[in-house]
């Protein structure tokens, strides 16, 4: 197929475009290669074929029309039956839940084993227009006070969604609340959960915040001030991530002490006893060529994803949509069932919008930069968006544990080590990198961080507003939302933040898109005014709603 | 059944995953007896896709059958074309004028267009509409009669008949123009969010040879099957009436499901269970209140026997409900059926 120009298509413009993909490259596209073919390994086919099996959402939104998104799609959408598949074919499959993405390399590092994150089907009810999954929960007393991620429980109780896992871990610790609940409700369920404990990062240490590598400058606004005792800064004025003291007495540590090493230790040892589980449930004892391997490829996944972040940003015109790079992005969790597809599906991406960035080719009319926080439940959002003339340069989607190169060469503290090193120094020593990754998350710590995050991003994506998706009921919406939007509009960046509205709740929605509408547009005037002002010669003073 | 936990839209998912379900799906072919229960005349219920759907749904309220169904008559696509049918308040469309009188005609014809023909648009309505409302929780199965049915009722069934022996060119050449118009009807169905179910009950084997079937009407059906399965759709055959004389050559249509009717059972599980699903096979007559055939005892041995297919298994009718079909009867057939449970789940 020609490579076409870039469009945003709807489903039906789709089906009729699928008939002109060549038959060799649809029986070429395949997951789980390393099994013989089988018919259904395939998975390049349009959205109306998942329109037909229930995910009726898929009629309303839009999709880039490149083979690469088509593919993307594809593989996105048959998760579900490739779990089934992967069951029928001998293989384990361990469910994730909870802020474990950072874990799954290691799963996968097993033979003949895949991770899957439950936490995802918190889309389904969206993608599928429906009530069901947050009905079954509700049945068993998660409603709408709980995060959509209730919705996960629904699947374990339907048994529809996903096979039944052969592990399932979960975090406990610092971890969100709302995720400890559906956790707490699968147990309940009569399957066996097993807790990893993720420990509080106490990242207002100042010895952490130089430790951070990529975040080495703290943010210069927003967060360095005292804006709420809910955000723990201190009265006197002093900067908010100076609450040493606090931490410092309750660790009962002196100035010398590195908590950082000691978390990360304490998170290795977590992994050990994951590794464990691991090795008793696949016979299979941990091997290191393996684990060297799986990292290499999960590297090579994420960085591939971290450049798309970065091309996504080119001065023209957007070369991919954001739903898409929302797909691209969720790849990181558990890589969609099958790590070496992933890989190749992402690159595929990959090349569709490097190529895009050098011709300059791209969506038109989509000139207002935001920065998203929070993923929306919704996808439909992030279309409506971008049909109003919005385009996402950035995000923030909570998933920040999933996101680093897991450091095996230039780290020197933090290398693979070498059977030698692993017996004399223990062998949670191993998983150190592993440790390192999985401190980078988002939510195990003061809100100073994300805010942090916020305000790094939203500087150099040169966001001209910001947009946080938050959920009704959800833990960390209501503590967190209040403290990013006033540190982002004390920077200067508008912020519309709203609760995203469950299915069916037409009435609700409707009164959602006007707001979206309402900000993009004041963001349109603002860009245009700013021009004119520039025009004029006046410094462009970025003002506040 | 309130204790049960899955939905059909769930459980015809994992049967086509190769799953196993808490039981086999119910789905007994409740076509125009949709309009009975709904207390609408069949007239509206062919001209009308709000009628049409809004009955469907009122079955299925009081069935509680998996499935939702669309479909009025095995004369649609022939009608789009311009054969003529009549439409009868109490009973379904019959053919009262084939449009090709004359093999020359053939040349001319133009494939009919869903949006616009006949009643066409009334059948995307309905499956729109069935969609909207219930897709998340119900499939929505829209039966498209497959060509050599529909060659049937663009030249008149004994004239085509005729036509495959004296002019099997012509033959094949209106087959290859039904064929065209099915695929564009699936492609508008698929669009509206039906799953498309062929039916073809004039490739039967109680109205054609062995050999008419295996040269006029399989190759249609798998040029039909081999397009939606392009789109990974999986697919239905629905054959009605005796299919002994055709049932090794079923798996080569590669339909993935296979609804019988007038065929042991027993028999099809053993020939081709392991490669496609089976549907059926309860007598419609004997959902007629007085028809003195029993229910409860058939439905146990379908499910006795069926249950053992390999391949998965869906409890039906081996052809539609009859239009005036006894509730009671329907009701214990389906509510018979649920109570099974694979005993692995
Ligand atoms: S409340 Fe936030 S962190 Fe918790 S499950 Fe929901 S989205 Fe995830």
């Amino acid at each position: 197929m020609n490579v076409p120009n870039p469009r945003q298509i709807d489903w039906r413009e789709w089906h009729t475009l699928f008939r002109a993909i060549p038959d060799e490259l649809v029986q070429n596209t395949r997951y789980y290669r390393h099994l013989p073919d089988v018919e259904w390994s395939l998975y390049l086919f349009p959205p109306s074929t998942h329109t037909v099996y229930g995910n009726r959402l898929l009629r309303k939104l839009r999709f880039d029309n490149s083979p690469a998104a088509l593919r993307l799609w594809g593989f996105v959408l048959s998760e579900c039956e490739r779990l089934y598949r992967a069951k029928q074919a001998g293989m384990k499959v361990v469910a994730v839940m909870g802020d474990l993405g950072a874990v799954t390399p290691l799963i996968y590092s097993f033979p003949n084993t895949i991770a899957f994150y439950p936490d995802c089907l918190w889309w389904t009810p969206f993608l599928m227009e429906s009530r069901v999954l947050f009905e079954e929960a509700a049945m068993l007393g998660l409603s709408e006070d709980c995060c959509y991620v209730r919705a996960a429980l629904g699947g374990f109780a339907r048994r529809a969604y996903f096979p039944r896992p052969d592990l399932c871990i979960a975090t406990v610790g610092a971890t969100c609340d709302d995720m400890a609940a559906v956790t707490a409700g699968v147990e309940r369920l009569g399957c066996t959960v097993r807790y990893l404990e993720l420990p509080h990062r106490a990242d207002r240490e100042k010895s952490l915040q130089q430790c951070y590598p990529p975040f080495n400058s703290p943010p210069q606004s927003g967060g360095e001030k005292d804006n709420s005792s809910q955000s723990g800064g201190e009265k006197d004025g002093s900067p908010r991530r100076g609450g040493e003291k606090n931490n410092r007495s309750q660790i009962g540590r002196d100035e010398k002490y590195h908590p950082r090493d000691e978390l990360r230790s304490y998170i290795a040892g977590q992994h050990l006893k994951l590794c464990g589980w691991l090795e008793d449930l696949t016979g299979a004892k941990f091997n290191l060529n393996r684990y060297s391997a799986t990292i290499h490829k999960v590297n090579h996944l994420r960085k591939t994803i971290a450049d798309l972040k970065d091309l996504i940003t080119t001065s023209g015109p957007n070369p991919m949509g954001a739903l898409e790079m929302l797909n691209a992005e969720f790849a990181a969790l558990s890589y969609y069932g099958d790590l070496d597809e992933c890989c190749a599906v992402l690159d595929e991406l990959h090349k569709t919008v490097e190529w895009r960035v050098k011709k300059r080719a791209g969506y038109p009319n989509q000139s207002v930069k935001l920065l998203w926080l929070t993923p929306p439940a919704d996808p439909l959002l992030l279309n409506y968006v971008e049909e109003l003339g919005g385009r996402i340069v950035a995000t923030e989607y909570l998933i920040n544990q999933t996101t680093p190169l897991i450091s095996i060469e230039n780290d020197k503290t933090a290398q693979l080590p070498s059977d030698e090193h692993h017996r004399s120094f223990g062998r949670e020593s191993i998983f150190l990198p592993l440790s390192e990754a999985q401190l980078s998350g988002s939510l195990i710590s003061s809100s100073d961080y994300r805010i942090g995050l916020a305000l790094q991003y939203a500087g150099k994506s040169r966001a001209n507003g910001a947009v946080i998706s938050g959920v009704f009921g959800s833990s960390h919406c209501p503590y967190e939302t209040a403290p990013l939007v006033e540190a982002l509009r004390q920077a200067g960046i508008p912020t519309l933040a709203f609760d995203v509205v469950a299915p069916g709740k037409v009435r609700m929605q409707a009164q959602l898109l006007n707001r979206i509408e309402a900000f993009i547009e004041m963001l349109k005037n603002r860009k245009n005014a700013n021009i004119d002002a520039d025009a004029d010669g006046d410094a462009d003073e970025r003002g506040r709603i | 059944m309130s204790d049960e936990r899955m939905n059909a839209r769930e459980r015809w998912g994992l049967l086509l995953i190769d799953e196993l379900t808490d039981r086999p799906p119910v789905y007994p072919l409740i076509t125009s007896h949709a309009a009975t229960v709904h207390g609408c005349n069949l007239i509206d219920y062919c001209r009308d896709g709000r009628v049409l759907a809004e009955a469907q749904i009122e079955a299925q309220r009081i069935y509680g059958q998996d499935g939702l169904t669309v479909f009025t008559d095995v004369g649609l696509i022939a009608e789009a074309f311009g054969s003529r049918y009549l439409l009868r308040a109490e009973d379904v469309p019959i053919l009262l004028e084939p449009l090709i009188q004359n093999p020359e005609q053939v040349d001319d014809l133009a494939i009919p267009e869903p949006q616009s023909a006949g009643r066409l648009p009334v059948y995307i309505e309905a499956v729109d509409r069935l969609f909207t409302a219930a897709g998340d929780r119900q499939p929505v199965f829209a039966f498209i009669p497959a060509p050599f049915t529909t060659a049937a009722g663009l030249r008149g069934t004994e004239t085509f008949l005729t036509d495959t022996i004296l002019m099997p060119e012509t033959a094949h050449k209106i087959l290859d123009l039904t064929l065209n118009a099915a695929l564009k009807l699936c492609d508008e169905c698929i669009l509206a969010g039906g799953l498309p179910v062929l039916v073809d009950p004039l490739a039967s084997g109680s109205v054609i040879s062995r050999h008419t079937f295996k040269e006029f009407a399989l190759p249609y059906i798998k040029g039909l099957i081999d397009y939606l399965h392009r789109y990974d759709l999986d697919i239905m055959l629905h054959i009605c009436g005796e299919t002994k004389n055709i049932l090794d050559l079923i798996p080569a249509t590669d339909a993935d499901l296979f609804s019988l009717d007038k065929l042991d059972l027993a028999a099809a599980c053993k020939e081709i269970g392991s490669r496609v699903r089976l549907v059926g096979n309860i007598p419609p007559n004997s959902l007629l209140a007085f028809s003195g055939h029993p229910t409860f005892g058939p439905v146990e041995e379908a499910l006795t026997i069926g249950m053992q297919n390999p391949k998965g298994f869906v409890l039906s009718t081996g052809c539609e409900v009859p239009i005036r079909a006894d509730k009671e009867k329907l009701l214990t057939m389906i509510n018979t059926a649920k109570r099974a449970r694979y005993v692995e789940w």
